[in-house]
């Protein structure tokens, strides 16, 4: 006996919807999609705010960023180079300074320095992943409050205590895993074998495939004898 | 809250949406598609990753992200990962979209890959402290 499943999406539908949407946060966000990662910074949430609080003393534009860090350059080391190697840095120098003078004019200045993404965002984004498939339930029509342990579980865990303590150590390792490969289903699954890295690429078959075999084990432990 | 953060809620509600929708927060059909007895979602990964490929270098430079090497924990921690991702069917996201989706035992889940993440990261400062490409290490 087994419950009715809801209608889940075909797989073309899916794969164009995951696709856009992934492409969508790269397009507004600036940076590929990596969920792990916004977990990481939620738990390192007084570091990530102090540094946020230390970006915001940085210019934007990149050239004064570069004007800035040729003139303490200048200052450091004048004592130590050569005339040459000093007329040399000035001159590049006021290159950078008529640069911002004359409104920059490279296009460099319109692409201000990338800031990190704010804890806060992260944050916002993992609770929009609640609304959003809340949203996808409701519509559906199988929206339920489920505080007991549903059937799938209690097939592979039994119906004793056992799932309740899977759960928790699964996530754990989950998130132990991530962390230390620096990437998750979205990082390295998604935007990192779609850019064809090489880390995301040997992250990705290691995960899956462990996941595969540990899950064919897993059902051929339950399969009826 | 600037216009950049409201894109990126827009894109947390957009993304909890398809995985719902899809399924990944179904552990019988995470199992389905795990051991391939089912190919629905294993061709929507293959798909998604096959749009992004095509399309993500037509995206302005500096929606790339950064260079991913193989690191030292790259290949163990993705091992990690992938168990525990089969034992409790949820890759990071998901206990949130279940958490949405009425599913409160996902509550366990998340405080598991809470703890997981926070675990790792102490540990890493203290004692593994190699490069993993991140300029807060």
């Amino acid at each position: 006996m087994t419950a009715a499943n809801p209608h889940y999406w075909p797989a073309w539908a899916g794969a164009l919807s995951l696709g856009a949407v992934a492409l969508s946060f790269c397009w507004l966000a600036k940076r590929p999609l990596g969920v792990s990662g916004y977990i990481r910074k939620i738990t390192r949430w007084r570091e990530e705010r102090a540094a946020e609080a230390r970006e915001q003393s940085l210019p934007e534009n990149p050239i004064e960023v570069q004007a800035a860090l040729l003139r303490a350059t200048l200052e450091e080391f004048k004592d130590q180079l050569s005339a040459e190697q000093i007329g040399d840095l000035q001159k590049q120098l006021v290159e950078l300074e008529s640069a911002l003078a004359s409104d920059c004019g490279a296009a460099s200045c319109d692409a201000p320095l990338k800031r990190r993404l704010p804890a806060s965002s992260a944050l916002g984004f993992v609770l929009a992943l609640s609304v959003g498939g809340a949203l996808a339930s409701l519509l559906r029509g199988d929206w339920q409050l489920q505080l007991s342990m549903p059937e799938a579980y209690i097939q592979v865990y039994g119906p004793g205590w056992l799932p309740w303590i899977v759960l928790p150590f699964g996530g754990f390792l989950v998130g132990w895993g991530t962390s230390m490969a620096g990437g998750c289903t979205s990082g390295h699954g998604l935007n990192g074998c779609a850019r064809f890295q090489p880390g995301s690429l040997a992250a990705t078959a290691t995960f899956f495939g462990v996941a595969a075999l540990v899950t064919v084990i897993m059902i051929s432990l339950h399969a009826p004898k | 809250m600037n216009s950049r953060s409201l894109g990126i809620i827009a894109s947390g509600l957009s993304l909890g949406f398809v995985l719902a929708s899809v399924g990944f927060s179904d552990f019988s059909e995470m199992q389905k598609m795990l051991s391939f007895t089912d190919w629905r979602m294993v061709s929507v990964f293959a798909g998604a990753v096959s749009l992004l490929a095509i399309s993500l270098p037509l995206l302005p430079k500096n929606c790339q992200g950064a260079p991913r090497p193989l690191e030292r924990g790259t290949v163990i921690g993705a091992a990690i990962f992938g168990l525990g991702w089969a034992i409790c069917g949820a890759c990071p996201a998901i206990p949130f979209v279940q958490l949405g989706e009425g599913k409160i035992f996902a509550l366990l889940t998340l405080v598991g890959v809470f703890a997981g993440t926070w675990g790792y990261e102490r540990v890493h400062q203290r004692y593994l402290k190699w490069d993993r490409s991140r300029c807060s290490d």
